[in-house]
């Protein structure tokens, strides 16, 4: 498990603190017991210098033998010495001073675990003999320890005062997120109008906390644009549901001719084609926006996709005296999905001669692009307005009453359009000027760019 | 032809069942997986429709198992819309065509009319339909002795009508198999096109031969001695209407 980032702060924090307060102590309990063995090297010089004026005779009882001070002892040249005073054993002699006479230290051991220092001197006097000032350090041992005793007590002290202050830091400072995830916890789906305050955030969250209001306020619109289509959906589907009960109940009501039931029925198929290709489409804008959906695509030359779709649409154009015009160049192709492609197509020209008075002209032209290829069916039309010219490619939006009828289907021929752009990983765009005519570009991006699971193929979702 | 139709919804079922009946064949029904399987087994069948979500057996493993048992039974899968891959896995077990929900009677019965006509009856050298005369091989029309002149896509839509005189054609398949527009859309472009090749091949006088089913699409033939008068004739079509 990762460690939480108070735990986390803590460690670091307490850690440090305490190899602070430790190395601090170490270093002055060095100085100390330094301090200490130089000032006993002292006393043993000035001991040793002021014992000269009055040496104790050579193998003679040691001076100084009662207290706790400095031992003065004589040897001679055998080196021989009281080994044991007091109870107390003394260090061995040592001769080996240097002849110079320069005095040397050393330190011993007692087998009872007592430290001793020892200085001793060659007095070149005749005959030759050694002087030894010896300390027991006994007293200054006991200060060190004293000092160690309290270590012990303070050192796991600092540390559990570390730990403390340590994680009331770690707290304090990690309150603003604690505090943004409990606002964060709030929102919900009703309340996704909320926005988490980014001025009262600290520098450090800030971006996070705008990102997550960006994200908070795409959510916002996605909900919404959900509810609503729900909201559109149903009523879409509760119209042809609504003649249909009629029809059939008011039929019910009495005995009828033949003629009249079949009329009846007749109606009613219609209405439920309606429906059904409601259902449909709605599945494929679904589908169209699923992540893993893929496409068949093929290499697709435009100008026979283009003149196909023209071919086919020309006899509706010229029952409403629109003409088709098709203006692309021979050797353009696209990696598109042919059957999306083409209904893509047939949805823009079907809305392009519907909103095109008698007279006008339908273009369907393709270029070539920095990625790939554009499309665009461009009419000559009563155009949209700027207040509806973003909404055209949201599902069930309908142009204005005016040109509605009911042939026209469930308002969501150009959401197709935008969901074969997404399936193909282009866009769709809509350019309109009022009363002149509408543009829409189609651009599809270079090819390749296949999106998702190949198994899930989409094309079985357009055929009957 | 002997059709067995595999189906758990029994009111789906019966009205295949009619449906199918009326238009000539004799239809077994079963209302299982496994029921299907020992029926297809025990009985010669033409063609088996299945649906796909079935009780004790699907659809998938009825084809699979028949086809393992040796039975080469044409099989047509009917299913839902939500299972994308299905057609696929249909036809890689040995299925001969897939038809999804809700599909128009009229499609049904076109596909289950190309099954069954697979083993190609040649085209006839010359569509005869009341006084209509085709010859596709000179693409030459005569209504009534008289020459009628048609572009090329009126002279398929025509021969597409003609190849399946008598049956009803769905919109959808008009425009799949004459344009190669293989998807359903809210266009009437159909209904134009075939309007127009009315006043074509019905000059005024003549007896209408191309009929309109309403909310299903065209049928084409001669009805001078049926009984049952279509009463959308004198109406003009769905196009027309608007």
């Amino acid at each position: 498990m990762r460690w939480s980032l108070a735990a986390q702060l803590t460690a670091w924090y307490a850690a440090t603190a305490f190899v602070l307060v430790a190395g601090t102590i170490v270093v002055q309990y060095r100085t100390l017991s330094r301090d200490l063995a130089g000032e006993d090297d002292q006393l043993l010089l000035e001991t040793l210098s002021a014992a000269r004026l009055n040496l104790p005779a050579p193998g003679a009882a040691p001076l100084g033998a009662a207290g706790t001070g400095p031992i003065v002892r004589t040897l001679d040249k055998s080196c021989r010495a009281v080994g044991v005073l007091s109870h107390r054993v003394l260090p061995p002699p040592d001769c080996s001073a240097p002849a110079t006479g320069r005095p040397r230290f050393r330190s011993w051991r007692s087998p009872d675990g007592r430290n001793w220092r020892v200085v001793s001197q060659r007095i070149s006097a005749a005959p030759p003999r050694t002087v030894e000032v010896l300390l027991d350090r006994w007293t200054d041992e006991e200060v060190l320890r004293g000092y160690r005793r309290q270590l012990a007590i303070v050192l796991p002290a600092a540390l559990l005062l570390s730990v403390l202050l340590g994680s009331g830091i770690a707290r304090r400072g990690l309150a603003p997120l604690r505090d943004l995830a409990a606002r964060v916890r709030q929102i919900d789906a009703r309340s996704l109008d909320r926005r988490l305050d980014v001025e009262g955030a600290p520098a450090e969250v800030q971006a996070l906390v705008a990102s997550f209001d960006d994200m908070l306020g795409r959510l916002h619109n996605a909900f919404a644009a959900l509810s609503y289509f729900s909201a559109d959906l149903a009523h879409e589907f509760r119209t042809p549901l609504h003649v249909l009960r009629q029809q059939a109940e008011v039929a019910l009501g009495r005995a009828r001719s033949v003629e009249e039931y079949r009329e009846v029925l007749s109606s009613g198929l219609e209405e439920l084609d309606r429906l059904r290709r409601m259902v449909d489409d709605t599945l494929f804008l679904a589908r169209a926006e699923d992540p893993r959906a893929s496409i068949e695509r093929a290499s697709l030359r435009l100008a026979d996709e283009l003149a196909s779709v023209a071919e086919f649409m020309d006899a509706l154009a010229s029952d409403r005296a629109v003409t088709i015009a098709v203006d692309v160049p021979d050797a353009l192709y696209v990696e598109a999905d042919r059957v999306l492609l083409r209904r893509a197509l047939v949805n823009l020209v079907t809305n392009a001669i519907r909103h095109t008075p008698a007279g006008g002209r339908v273009a369907l032209e393709a270029r070539p692009d920095d990625a790939a290829a554009v499309v665009r069916v461009r009419d000559t039309g009563v155009g949209i307005s700027p207040e509806v010219l973003p909404r055209v490619f949201d599902r069930h939006f309908r142009g204005p009453p005016a040109c509605t009828d009911r042939s026209e289907g469930a308002g969501l021929g150009l959401s197709i359009v935008r969901g074969v752009m997404t399936l193909h990983g282009g866009t769709a765009e809509v350019e309109s000027e009022g009363g002149r005519g509408t543009c829409v570009t189609l651009r599809f991006p270079a090819a390749a760019s296949g999106r998702g699971d190949p198994r899930t193929n989409l094309t079985n979702l357009t055929k009957l | 032809m002997k059709l067995l139709v595999v189906e758990d919804e029994p009111k789906a079922a019966a009205y295949l069942r009619q449906g199918l009946g009326e238009a000539g064949f004799v239809v077994d029904t079963a209302p299982d997986g496994e029921a299907g399987l020992s029926a297809a087994r025990a009985q010669v069948y033409d063609l088996i429709i299945c649906d796909v979500m079935l009780p004790y057996r699907d659809g998938f493993s009825l084809v699979g198992e028949l086809r393992r048992s040796g039975r080469q039974t044409p099989v047509l899968l009917v299913t839902a819309r939500d299972e994308i891959d299905a057609r696929v896995r249909g036809l890689n077990l040995g299925a001969d065509d897939y038809i999804t929900k809700p599909f128009a009677f009229a499609e049904l019965l076109a596909r289950v009319r190309a099954i069954l006509r697979r083993t190609p009856a040649r085209a006839p050298d010359v569509y005869r339909v009341s006084d209509l005369v085709c010859n596709p091989r000179l693409r030459r029309v005569e209504r009534g002795g008289r020459r009628v002149d048609l572009t090329p896509r009126e002279f398929a839509l025509l021969s597409f009508l003609l190849e399946r005189a008598g049956e009803v054609v769905p919109r959808a398949l008009i425009a799949s198999h004459v344009w190669g527009m293989n998807f359903d859309s809210d266009t009437n472009v159909i209904d134009v096109q075939v309007r127009r090749l009315r006043t074509k091949i019905e000059p005024a006088g003549t007896l209408p031969l191309i009929h309109t089913i309403r909310g299903v699409g065209y049928v084409l033939e001669d009805r001078s001695t049926d009984q049952t008068a279509d009463p959308d004739e004198g109406r003009g079509d769905r196009g027309a209407q608007r």
